[in-house]
């Protein structure tokens, strides 16, 4: 397999169902319904796979469905098509150009944990798409790979579509949950987990786009072949949703751990814009830490990023830096991330609610050279030891993480006039 | 209420098997694509309809970016100002904005990613995508609404 190229799921783009069938679409479905492989098989071969969540946590598929409770009498699947990190854009693509493949890992992920209705959690953001997944849905129901007996199985699947309202916690799964419910989206405390009480207090799987799309792909080629795909603590293929100051922005499909940050921004995204000067990279959208120049020889994969202290999230890399003349502008930058975590924070809990204003005060502190950086470091240092932890969700603590890591990492640029 | 709107409803919550709460904020944000915003007046309507009670309706409602308590003569032009959009000339943009605001036959607001970070600087319109956004087809959008 080469770096990048159509690999798996750009392989299953597809225009109309038709396409989507002569590319070997429903043949997964087929296999699994219409050969009757047992719900656990199917939970088995995705464990075999490796697959890890695409959504940012990278949690283990086939473990996080092995937790569904068998003798429940009523259970959901959610996908989650709430990507709102900044700087990702890739479940957008699947959604427009590879929904019938989403459906179909969707169709088989509810029959592996026998849910009879799934529900696509889709960002208000994306309204724009929704008629292009409801057509797909109407599709693949009126070819009877949805509905009643699916393959003559005594399966039963029916797929709906909820809208969210425009708020980033509702990506967090169990914000996520209560705003299906009809409430503001404040995540749970956890447990009990949604595998136990979920939507309605039943079982439910809340899966990411993108990681639902790889199902058909596992089930296709057996999970051991996925699993050789990769390296073994990252297996398959992600979406890179690529932006920022490179030539060639979009959504590029690459085998984890074969290709370096540094060869993406080269050869994918065509190295940097003319007259622009490489500050650094954020890997994973902005929860993630940035790193240096110098810290981009290292593989894309989810292990190699948390060793050089960030993560590989949603998996958006933002290539960041400036014209020579405008460096002091990444405070700027830096004052928009921390403005999202303020903004998006729900309120719930008050470290984080309390705390993500203290640190948009800190910068603007800074900005007014009223504090020195390395004093704001020691603050911020304080206010993170409050919140780890401490919260329903991490975006408190990721704004204190990147924003001490920005700190440290660029003093010098940042103290410029 | 009109009955347009009470069969939209009914339609609503059949396609969520009859579950209330699963249909609110559907039912809201439907009343607020189709009116701006969502009255006083739709809240009780939805109460009734529903079953669930205003306070609760209220509580979230106002939790959401998209939903509104406030009548807008206007439309909301939505353009982003996360990292990827600002790296492109976001700032310029709205510094226009803000400047020619009478000039303007449409509201607009600052929002986060919209997920069109490729093709920054980018907004909203009608929850359409505006994409690679400039001054000149701010003034271009601006002739046409």
């Amino acid at each position: 397999m080469k770096k990048s190229e159509t690999l798996l799921i750009k392989k299953k783009y597809a225009e109309n169902i038709d396409e989507y069938i002569q590319k070997g679409g429903f043949l997964s479905l087929k296999k699994v319904l219409g050969d009757g492989i047992p719900p656990e098989k199917v939970i088995e071969e995705v464990k075999k796979s490796g697959l890890r969540g695409r959504g940012g946590a990278g949690f283990p598929t086939g473990l996080k469905w092995s937790f569904i409770p068998r003798d429940a009498e009523k259970k959901f699947l959610i996908c989650n098509a709430d990507e709102g990190e900044p700087g990702t854009f890739k479940d957008r693509e699947i959604l427009l150009y590879a929904p019938y493949l989403l459906i179909e890992g969707i169709i088989i992920s509810s029959y592996a944990i026998q849910a009879e209705v799934s529900y696509i959690y889709l960002r208000k953001e994306y309204k724009w798409i929704y008629d292009r997944i409801y057509k797909a849905i109407r599709e693949t129901e009126e070819i009877g790979f949805l509905g009643k007996n699916i393959l003559g199985s005594s399966f039963n699947h029916r797929i709906k579509i909820f809208l969210g309202a425009g708020a980033y916690i509702c990506g967090e799964e169990t914000a996520l949950l209560e705003s299906m419910e009809g409430k503001k989206g404040f995540p749970r405390l956890k447990p009990p987990y949604p595998a136990d009480k979920g939507l309605f207090g039943n079982p439910t799987v809340i899966n990411n786009v993108e990681t639902l799309a790889n199902i058909p792909i596992i089930m296709e080629m057996g999970g051991e072949n996925y699993a050789k795909i990769g390296v073994p603590k990252s297996t398959g293929t992600r979406l890179i949703s690529l932006s920022g100051i490179v030539r060639k922005k979009g959504v590029f499909e690459i085998e984890q751990g074969k290709i370096t940050i540094r060869e993406i921004i080269e050869d994918l995204g065509e190295g940097v814009k003319e007259n622009y000067h490489l500050l650094g990279v954020i890997p994973g959208g902005i929860s993630a830490p940035p790193l240096l120049p110098d810290e981009i020889d290292i593989t894309y994969d989810f292990e190699s990023i948390i060793e050089k202290g960030s993560m590989s999230g949603s998996g958006a890399i933002i290539v960041f830096g400036f014209k020579e003349d405008k460096k002091n502008e990444l405070l700027k930058f830096l004052k928009s991330a921390v403005n999202f975590f303020k903004e998006e924070s729900c309120g719930k809990c008050t470290p984080c609610r309390e705390g993500t204003w203290a640190i948009n005060d800190i910068l603007e502190k800074i900005e007014k050279r009223e504090t020195q950086i390395e004093e704001g470091v020691e603050i911020i240092d304080g206010l993170y030891k409050k919140m780890k932890g401490l919260c329903a969700c991490p975006l408190g603590e990721s704004c204190a993480i990147i924003t001490e890591s920005f700190l440290k990492k660029y003093s010098d640029v940042l103290n410029l006039k | 209420m009109s009955e347009k709107i009470k069969e939209k409803f009914k339609e609503i919550l059949e396609y969520y098997d009859n579950n209330p709460f699963l249909s609110l904020i559907p039912i809201l944000n439907f009343i607020q694509d189709e009116e701006g915003f969502i009255s006083e007046e739709r809240i009780k309507e939805i109460s009734e309809f529903l079953g669930i009670k205003e306070n609760l309706i209220y509580e979230t409602l106002t939790f959401y970016h998209f939903l509104s308590l406030e009548k807008k003569d206007k439309k909301t032009l939505y353009i982003c100002k996360n990292i990827s959009c600002l790296l492109e000339g976001a700032e310029e943009i709205l510094e226009y904005l803000k400047e020619n605001k009478d000039k303007l036959n449409f509201d607009f607001k600052e929002c986060e990613c919209i997920g069109l970070c490729d093709f920054a600087p980018a907004g909203l319109l009608d929850f359409k995508p505006l994409k690679n956004l400039s001054i000149e087809k701010i003034k271009e959008l601006n002739e046409k609404i």
